[in-house]
């Protein structure tokens, strides 16, 4: 829940998590984005430039992880016709307004679109990257893809709709964790 | 089966019983299709992939740095 008890229903996604889902096999972050990403209860966004720079980079992403260039290209594709771009017009005050709240500032528009959707969560890799304490008084947390699995289960409590996603979730993860112990 | 799209349609097999016992149990079978066919494809194409965990970080890095050059030159922040 965020402040005021309201639903947290924006998920902001760091590139970070956008490439590993798709460039490293972890499962945690593949399955929490998997649902997610399917999820009608919350929506999953991020700033159009940092989707448009990925775009840019698919000969890199391609040449760096040696994966064929059509096989980067459609499975990314799949990826991020699921996540909403939002124009940094949109929310250029927030962004000002981040920038003491992260230590870099490249962060500033995923925190400034956090807050610009608050209550909402940052979904990062880099949790050290951003000013915690002071962005939750602004409604957002950040989390990596372990802790909103957690946070989601908090949620349960209060909504049915992501009660059965979370036993999906909580499904697909044990099987990946028995998966890496076998 | 191969789409116009360039898709190929691969048929999974799931127990009666298990399906209907979800449907019964609320859950969104077509929300679990496509949850499915996106974690089949994370899956499926990370495993071959062979880029590290500092690379994926300098890579994502150099892509935000150059959204935001061009961000704030546009807003005309800083």
């Amino acid at each position: 829940m965020g402040q005021n008890g309201k639903k947290t229903e924006h998920i902001v996604i760091d590139a970070n998590i956008v490439l590993s889902s798709l460039l490293r096999h972890e499962g945690y972050t593949q399955a929490v984005l998997s649902i997610l990403l399917c999820s009608g209860d919350v929506k999953v966004i991020a700033p159009s430039g940092i989707i448009k720079e990925i775009e840019r980079h698919l000969y890199e992403i391609s040449r760096r992880s040696k994966l064929p260039f059509n096989v980067v290209r459609n499975s990314l594709k799949l990826i991020l016709k699921c996540i909403k771009q939002v124009r940094e017009e949109e929310f250029r005050d927030e962004i000002l307004m981040s920038l003491p709240l992260v230590k870099h500032k490249e962060d500033a528009p995923l925190a400034g679109l956090a807050m610009k959707y608050s209550p909402s969560v940052v979904l990062t890799y880099n949790k050290k990257h951003f000013e915690s304490e002071k962005l939750e008084k602004h409604g957002v947390r950040v989390f990596t893809p372990r802790e909103l699995i957690e946070y989601l289960n908090l949620e349960l409590k209060t909504s049915s709709r992501l009660k059965r996603r979370g036993g999906f979730l909580k499904i697909m993860s044990s099987l990946l964790i028995r998966k890496k112990l076998d | 089966m191969i789409m116009k799209n360039g898709m190929q349609k691969l048929e999974l097999e799931f127990p009666k019983d298990v399906l209907e016992h979800a449907k019964e149990s609320g859950i969104s079978i077509e929300d679990f299709k496509k949850s499915l066919e996106l974690f089949g494809t994370m899956q499926l194409v990370s495993e071959t992939s062979k880029l590290s965990r500092s690379q994926l970080e300098r890579l994502s890095k150099d892509i935000k740095v150059k959204a935001w050059a061009k961000m704030a030159k546009r807003l005309n922040i800083l």
